[in-house]
């Protein structure tokens, strides 16, 4: 029979397949990358996983506090990594899985000793029937789902200290700044690239770099997420000019007197507009009021929009959604 | 001057040829790299077997490195590295499984192997399984950073961002750092830090960001700096943390719902469990005796262990509920195993 310290918690995809599966046990073979204690190791080959065996990298007491797998660090029961489960059951309102105590310590005889502590408490506690706590996540979770429209988004940006930014001067920079710029062929000879504005602060750059990238080569593209503006530059005229007649023609740009908007991923709007790179300010709080004048003017030019032509109401709409 | 002026009009020549070329070349068509052999990086019998420039009083053979002498040896030893990977020219198929790793060497560019090597010669994808506590090239992850934040990273937090460090800092930073990171993964963000010539890149995938770290470590960029590549600290800026908490909400969101669609099937395994004991001496290794465990509805870690929220225990019992309905087979089901002979 097994002893209490033959014990483990390991999980169907560690362990494979197989029928038969055989481990080598090693007593205090390592010690747990957790909690640091030596601890009882396995290891094992399973057909299925890669030549180089597999092994339990921490000790049982740490699993069972985290309720994970020794050897992936997965969740047991559900096979999805601790961060996302703990993150799901706080949306869910349910209690987090284990303390974190012995994570948020940095000093190791600290870890060990709450380890310690952590095993003596689960020696003397009895198993409970959990089964309707465990009901309880599943169901909260499903209520949660159907919930899901009702994300809160996250804020676009925190003021820095108001009186520090009046002495920031960034005429200069605006000054050169395109923002009425257009998107039509005869205004822009031989220029072949673009200022993007109104980039959201949370548009990863590769969405950019895809949608560019299928018109032609990129030859420089520089996004300041701060600013929430940036450049982007071809190699050649008629990439740049294939590239402005497909925002031209996406259907949300029926007004011509405005830079071309689009709509990244169906939910980033950001303009389009030709111009040649320029410098974009280094410091944060230029940066931050950059972005102030990138806001008025996506509203402004919202507006715009909006009194030009009654056709696209959805993208004013969708504008005002956002800002 | 006949002569150079006949030198000048093969250039031409050349030179419209070149044009053509190019011109009439359709769009270039992406060769799938995958498709060919990993090409070899580096000749064994020619690379350089040179010790560093003197940097201490004592050169360790281990390391190649030279340690003791005072300051100097605390310097970190800005040299650029000899090699460099391409993944353009370099990946392509090996002898590996599929569920290996990357090898680190590729990642270098210094793989002598090419296509006999035993671990993969490309990029990270975001379909790869990479276990949680080891990154994308097979390495065990630790619980803390280093204190110097470089090495294989932490398992406790997934960081998808790298300081840059020892960069010379020029307008177009943002583009320079675009261009040659984008060779490694997709980037998300490049934030550049003017007044401390450093800069932040954040990649979609955490297995990116480990491949770009061990790729760009001590490279250079356009000009001739040696960057210092680290794993960056969580982003002290209030909005940064509410936006990848939101993140972090909306993956645990699609997670569980691919979990909830999961519970409707149920695929119960049967298993046998040895664990061999070996003797403390290498002799006895015959006479080493193997115990069979058999995995009961009393398997160790339901035995000895009562999970703090029973959660799979539940998950298992829905399982087993629908196993019942469906069919009339008695499995004695807990944690998803079942033993293979007839228990009561």
């Amino acid at each position: 029979m097994l002893t209490s310290s033959d014990s483990f918690s390991i999980c169907d995809a560690c362990l494979g397949p197989d029928k038969h599966l055989k481990m080598m046990k090693h007593p205090n073979g390592e010690e747990c990358k957790s909690c640091t204690r030596p601890f009882m190791v396995y290891r094992w080959n399973s057909s299925l996983s890669s030549q180089k065996a597999k092994k339990t990298v921490i000790c049982t007491t740490c699993a069972r506090s985290k309720n994970c797998c020794q050897s992936c660090m997965l969740d047991i029961n559900f096979h999805i990594p601790l961060h996302i489960r703990d993150t799901a059951l706080k949306m869910a309102g349910l209690p987090a899985i284990g303390s974190g105590a012995v994570e948020a310590s940095k000093n190791r005889e600290r870890k060990a000793i709450l380890a310690d502590k952590q095993e003596q408490a689960f020696g003397s506690k009895q198993e409970e029937d959990q089964q309707e706590l465990a009901r309880n996540i599943l169901t909260k979770l499903a209520e949660r789902l159907n919930d899901a429209p009702s994300f809160k988004k996250a804020p676009k940006s925190l003021r820095p200290d108001e009186s520090k930014l009046k002495n920031i001067d960034v005429s200069k920079i605006l000054a050169k700044l395109p923002f009425g710029g257009l998107l039509d062929k005869e205004t822009s000879k031989g220029t072949t690239s673009f200022f993007l504005f109104g980039v959201g602060d949370d548009v990863p750059q590769y969405l950019i770099t895809d949608m560019c990238n299928s018109y032609g080569k990129i030859k420089l593209l520089k996004i300041i997420h701060k600013a929430r503006c940036g450049y982007v530059s071809f190699t050649t005229r008629e990439a740049a000019e294939a590239f402005a007649d497909s925002i031209n023609a996406n259907g949300l740009n029926s007004n011509k007197s405005t830079a071309g908007l689009v709509l990244l991923d169906n939910r980033h709007p950001m303009r389009v507009a030709w111009g040649k790179p320029r410098p974009l300010g280094v410091t944060n709080d230029e940066h931050y009021k950059i972005s102030l004048v990138v806001e008025k003017v996506m509203k402004q030019l919202a507006e715009k929009d909006r009194e030009a032509n009654s056709g696209p109401k959805n993208v004013a709409k969708t504008m005002f959604l956002s800002y | 001057m006949k002569a150079s002026s006949n030198k000048a009009s093969r250039h031409d020549v050349v030179a419209s040829i070149a044009v053509q070329a190019t011109s009439t070349s359709a769009p270039p068509v992406k060769r799938d790299p995958m498709a060919s052999p990993a090409r070899v990086q580096v000749d064994p019998d020619t690379f350089p077997d040179d010790k560093p420039a003197q940097t201490g009083t004592v050169f360790n053979i281990w390391y190649l490195k030279w340690s003791g002498g005072g300051e100097s040896s605390s310097l970190r030893s800005y040299t650029k590295l000899k090699f460099r990977v391409s993944i353009a020219k370099d990946a392509g198929y090996t002898t590996a499984k599929n569920n290996l790793p990357i090898c680190l060497f590729f990642a270098r560019g210094c793989c002598y192997l090419g296509k006999k090597c035993l671990y993969h010669h490309r990029l990270p994808r975001d379909t790869d399984y990479i276990m949680p506590t080891q990154d994308c090239f097979g390495r065990d992850k630790t619980a803390e950073y280093r204190d110097d934040m470089d090495g294989v990273g932490s398992f406790n937090t997934t960081n998808r961002t790298l300081y840059v460090g020892g960069l010379h800092m020029s307008d177009s930073i943002e583009n320079t750092l675009t261009k040659h990171f984008q060779e490694f993964g997709s980037i998300e963000k490049i934030r550049a830090l003017y007044g401390k010539s450093c800069a932040f890149v954040t990649f979609r995938l955490e297995s990116e960001a480990q491949f770009a770290k061990e790729a760009m470590q001590n490279q250079s960029l356009d000009g001739k700096e040696v960057l210092n590549i680290r794993w960056a600290n969580e982003d002290p800026n209030p909005v940064a943390q509410l936006q990848e908490k939101a993140r972090m909400e909306e993956i645990a969101m699609s997670t569980v719902k691919n979990l909830l669609a999961q519970i409707d099937e149920p695929a119960p395994k049967k298993q046998k469990v040895t664990v061999e004991e070996p003797e403390e001496q290498v002799e006895e290794k015959n006479t080493s005796e193997t115990k069979a465990i058999e995995f009961a509805p009393q398997i160790p870690h339901a035995k000895g262990i009562s999970f703090s929220l029973n959660s799979l225990s539940t998950l298992a019992k829905l399982k087993a509920k629908k196993e019942k309905e469906k069919t009339v087979q008695s499995t004695t089901l807990i944690a998803g195993y079942s033993s293979d002979e007839e228990e009561d």
